[in-house]
């Protein structure tokens, strides 16, 4: 018998759920958001039944779809998975329906509108974590930009337009110097990606390879000095748009890294190591202090996923097991609490209308469960032992020490900073001096839409092993070598 | 002597159906309405398809007339592509035309022999056959540029069109007896044997010849500098005659081009790439910063042109096969993104003034005309080169094409020039879509006629769906591009 084709229909049925929302009729938005939920529900139990089916044991690329495409233009459709793209697609099924129900309410205009982007976009993003085909990759990587356009620009707060734009723009200017290297590949190997992978190119080029990569990936993470765009674009968005864009969208930067410019360029990756980890720990250190500035809490978690991607990439670039596996964890986990964090941004700007830190205080008394619940994704936010964060960040520490020792101490010394601005935005919030507005606690969606991340952090501070028995294979691949934390 | 041979008729028939219907056109106008030469054009159209399908199935391929015409499947391709675009935009016009009372008899005879014109254009494989195509459509333009002469704005951009366009024809006369001075013939044919013979030590003559029918096709693609006549004839004339204007001639301009440089031309490539390049390069850059500050829609959308015409010259300089495969393909798919284009454009009217004019008049279209703010915005995506549309897959086929000659830095320039270019066409999405407007300046006319409704729809769905049935397509101009690179 024909096995069905998994993979496929996990990257197209959220197309197809859009498609379907199209025909039946815009007009009717309650219709909409729960097809929304129940198509994006279907999904992420198909991804679990992925996880189900992947052999963690095998290594390399699995549950490949194959499909002859553009002949002409030697494309392919090609998909299939592996120990580095799998975290990733659990990730995006699981944060999705989150999205659509911390929408549910929020969203008034164009609900169906709204609903289709979500979904199409789903469909590019989990499109772009498993293409096989570097034009396919580069199509899904691409294709994101438009229904993220819309979702910052229509749904998006005051300055939304100015934030669509310089988000469009800036992602596109990376990529446009990523399809420069894709164009080089393509016409040197040809568009297939585990083909691309086991060819060896010369170190001039790789440079040149390693650094049109780096362009996209870098502002896709994003990485200090190329951060800009993202608090404008964080403050705009709306919470579902924040939530993917935190949650997702940055992680596509990190699994750049790891598809392509570790093992396509190796050389060079290792060359310019130290300079990734210069630019990493400036942006830890750089973007915790502007956290602690802030006064607009959005702006702050921002901030917050700038200093924490700098910990991804000093994880990726040790080219370390330990540091790899810490970088991959720390982004899964950054994609729970960030999504986490800027939902208990929206559940406060739905009640209030604001998002200024001195507005609030004193929320312990008036909304005890949102408190309990922020607290613990502050602390996961902050590495505490026992959540997620903490096992992402200390691995990459880990990683780190072993092969600099000096940026190991400076982000050490920076996750004090990081305790610094979470206590105190917490402390501003929950006990701070009571204003006059009342709230009502969360209700019973918004509880519904914490509980899986909750879950989830604290399942995977407890016990990563899960985690890291499907990464494993892929990661000591990725660096050449078979021994990851003393086990075989 | 010349001997007519019957199979010689039988490869102009669709030029001969052409013709022989405009001037049917012409003595009937004067009894009957304009709506019925209207029906006898798009009769004629599908003929003449029909015909150019019939005679290249009989494989009537070959030079015919003593080596005037020449039918491969090079010019089977851009014939195709001449017939598309000219009733592409016919169809699109005549609804417009009728509302602005400006459909005569006239407007259906001249795109007629304007067609037939570019169809000989196509055909050509001698300097003065190419000649009467060129004037044949040119002269047709300058008319249809007039149409509705009583405007100030119209007269001045048709006059300056006549003006420049002539200039244009002078470089060419003048490189084409340059050609002829040096190599003793005007055939295509002679002239490449001629210059292969001795490539070493070419007369300087040859060069200039070569230099001024370069400039003059330029002229007639908008290429910088050339391009200058481009935004006035856009805004001033009827959006109905602009939407001619903007797709048949520029597939023409571009394919006529192909066709010297790859056969006559051939033997000089190496000093012509460079000029290509320093032309593609200025018309990228001028065309797409110009195109930022515009608000007038129609002016806009001619600096966007000549912003493309850029990567259509970077294409041919990328040299044979591949080069010319990816311009064919680049144009193809410019054409079908245009015409909708026009198309969206056509189907308003501002509240004040007839047709819409400023990129404002567009804003509370998506909440208004869902359907056509849609298209429009689709269209704007596949022409910023955004994937998954038809417009990102020739960008990409061009610039492969580009690195495949080495030319790295122009391909990087072209990709940096394309992130500025998505930002003014995403403009108009934004003025679409994120604009708040309670009510429309511009006006809904309703659903064009239903061969528009069906060509737009074509368009969009080319520019949607183009990925996944690209094959027959790529074969297609697969075998142009080889026949082309003979």
């Amino acid at each position: 018998m024909h096995p069905l084709p998994l993979l496929s229909m996990i990257v197209f049925l959220p197309l197809l759920g859009a498609v379907s929302i199209l025909l039946s009729g815009a007009k009717r938005s309650a219709n909409a958001r729960w097809v929304a939920l129940w198509v994006s529900l279907v999904t992420f139990v198909l991804s679990l039944v992925l996880w189900g089916r992947y052999d963690p044991t095998l290594g390399g690329f699995q549950l490949e779809n194959t499909m002859q495409w553009i002949s002409y233009l030697g494309l392919t459709y090609h998909v299939g998975v592996d120990g580095i793209s799998l975290p990733f697609i659990l990730l995006t099924t699981l944060l999705v329906p989150l999205c659509i129900l911390a929408s549910w309410k929020g969203i008034k205009k164009r609900t169906a509108d709204y609903m289709m982007a979500f979904l199409i976009l789903e469909t590019f993003v989990l499109g772009s974590f498993v293409a096989l085909d570097i034009l396919l990759f580069y199509i899904f990587f691409e294709g994101v930009l438009i229904p993220m356009f819309f979702i910052i620009g229509i749904w998006g707060g005051p300055h939304r337009i100015y934030a669509a734009f310089k988000f469009f723009l800036y992602t596109l200017l990376g990529s446009g110097l990523m399809l420069l290297a894709i164009l080089y590949i393509y016409f040197e190997v040809g568009s297939s990606i585990p083909l691309a992978l086991e060819s060896v190119f010369d170190p001039k080029v790789q440079t040149w390879l390693w650094l049109a990569f780096f362009a996209s990936f870098a502002i896709k993470i994003p990485m200090w000095p190329f951060h800009t765009w993202l608090p404008d674009v964080h403050v705009e968005a709306p919470t579902g748009g924040s939530m993917i864009l935190a949650g997702i969208l940055l992680k596509m930067g990190g699994y750049g890294f790891l598809r392509f410019s570790l093992p396509l360029c190796p050389d060079a990756s290792a060359d310019f190591a130290p300079f990734v980890f210069i630019l990493s720990i400036i942006a830890i250190i750089y973007a915790s202090f502007v956290a602690l500035a802030q006064t607009d809490i959005k702006k702050l978690v921002a901030y917050s996923s700038v200093a924490h991607m700098g910990f991804v990439t000093l994880g990726i670039f040790t080219m370390d097991a330990a540091g790899i596996s810490g970088a991959i964890t720390q982004m899964v986990s950054h994609g729970m609490i960030s999504a986490a964090l800027f939902l208990c941004v929206g559940v406060m700007y739905e009640r209030t209308h604001t998002r200024k830190i001195a507005e609030f205080g004193a929320l312990v008394y008036r909304m005890p469960r949102y408190a309990v619940i922020f607290m613990l994704f502050i602390l996961a936010s902050l590495g505490l032992p026992g959540t997620s964060g903490f096992v992402g960040e200390f691995l990459v520490l880990l990683g780190t020490y072993q092969v600099n020792i000096y940026a190991a101490t400076m982000a050490s010394l920076a996750m004090i900073l990081g305790a610094a601005y979470a206590l105190w935005l917490y402390q501003r919030i929950i006990f701070g001096p009571p204003t006059a507005c009342t709230f009502t606690d969360l209700n019973g969606r918004e509880l519904i839409s914490f509980s899986p991340l909750l879950v989830g952090v604290l399942l995977l501070g407890l016990y990563p092993a899960p985690l890291f028995k499907v990464t494993e294979g892929a990661v000591m691949k990725l660096v050449g070598f078979s021994s990851l934390l003393g086990k075989s | 002597m010349f001997e007519l041979y019957p199979p010689d008729f039988l490869r102009i028939l669709p030029e001969l159906i052409l013709s022989g219907m405009a001037l049917f056109i012409l003595t009937m106008g004067a009894v009957k309405k304009a709506e019925f030469c209207g029906h006898i054009t798009t009769l004629s159209f599908l003929l003449a398809g029909g015909a150019l399908f019939l005679s290249h199935k009989m494989g009537k391929a070959g030079i015919g007339f003593e080596g005037q015409i020449l039918e491969d499947d090079f010019s089977y391709v851009g014939k195709i592509l001449i017939l598309i675009a000219s009733y592409g935009a016919f169809s699109l016009s005549v609804f417009p035309l009728i509302r602005e009372k400006l459909l005569s008899f006239e407007y259906a005879a001249l795109t007629l022999l304007a067609t037939t014109g570019m169809l000989l254009m196509m055909g050509a494989n001698d300097f003065i056959n190419l000649f009467v195509g060129l004037e044949m459509q040119g002269l047709s333009l300058y008319v249809l540029a007039a149409l509705n002469r009583h405007e100030t704005k119209t007269a001045e951009a048709a006059l300056k069109y006549f003006i420049l366009g002539a200039l244009g024809t002078v470089f060419y006369l003048y490189g084409a007896g340059f050609l002829y001075g040096f190599s003793g013939s005007t055939n295509f044919g002679v002239l490449a044997a001629a210059i292969h013979m001795d490539a070493s030590s070419l007369p300087l003559g040859l060069y200039v010849g070569t230099l001024l029918i370069v400039s003059a096709l330029c002229f007639k693609i908008a290429a910088v500098p050339f391009h200058m006549w481009t935004p006035d004839v856009y805004e001033g004339c009827p959006t109905p005659v602009v939407t001619f204007i903007a797709t048949a001639p520029k597939v023409v301009g571009v394919l006529v081009l192909l066709r010297l440089l790859f056969y006559p031309f051939m033997a000089v490539y190496a000093q012509w790439v460079p000029l290509l390049l320093a032309l593609s390069l200025v018309s990228m850059v001028v065309g797409t910063f110009a195109a930022l500050v515009q608000t007038n829609l129609k002016r806009f959308l001619a600096y966007s042109t000549i912003g493309q015409m850029g990567y259509v010259l970077l294409g041919i300089a990328s040299g044979p096969q591949e080069g010319i495969q990816a311009v064919l393909m680049y144009i193809s798919l410019y054409l079908v993104m245009v015409l909708g284009v026009f198309g969206c454009v056509l189907c308003l009217q501002s509240k004040k003034v007839g047709g819409i004019q400023t990129l404002e008049d567009l804003s509370g279209l998506s909440k208004f005309h869902p359907r056509l703010a849609f298209l429009l915005a689709l269209f704007m995506f596949s022409l910023a080169g955004i994937p998954p549309f038809a417009g990102f897959f020739s960008k990409f086929y061009l610039l492969k094409a580009a690195i495949s000659a080495e030319l790295y830095f122009f391909a990087t320039l072209g990709i940096l020039i394309s992130v500025v270019a998505a930002a003014y066409y995403l403009r108009i999405i934004k003025i679409m879509y994120f604009d708040k407007r309670d009510e429309l300046t511009s006006d809904f006319y309703g659903v064009l006629s239903s061969q528009a409704v069906i060509v737009m729809g074509l368009c969009g769905g080319i520019s949607l769906f183009f990925c996944l049935f690209s094959d027959p397509f790529f074969k297609l101009i697969h075998h142009a591009a080889v026949v082309c690179a003979g």
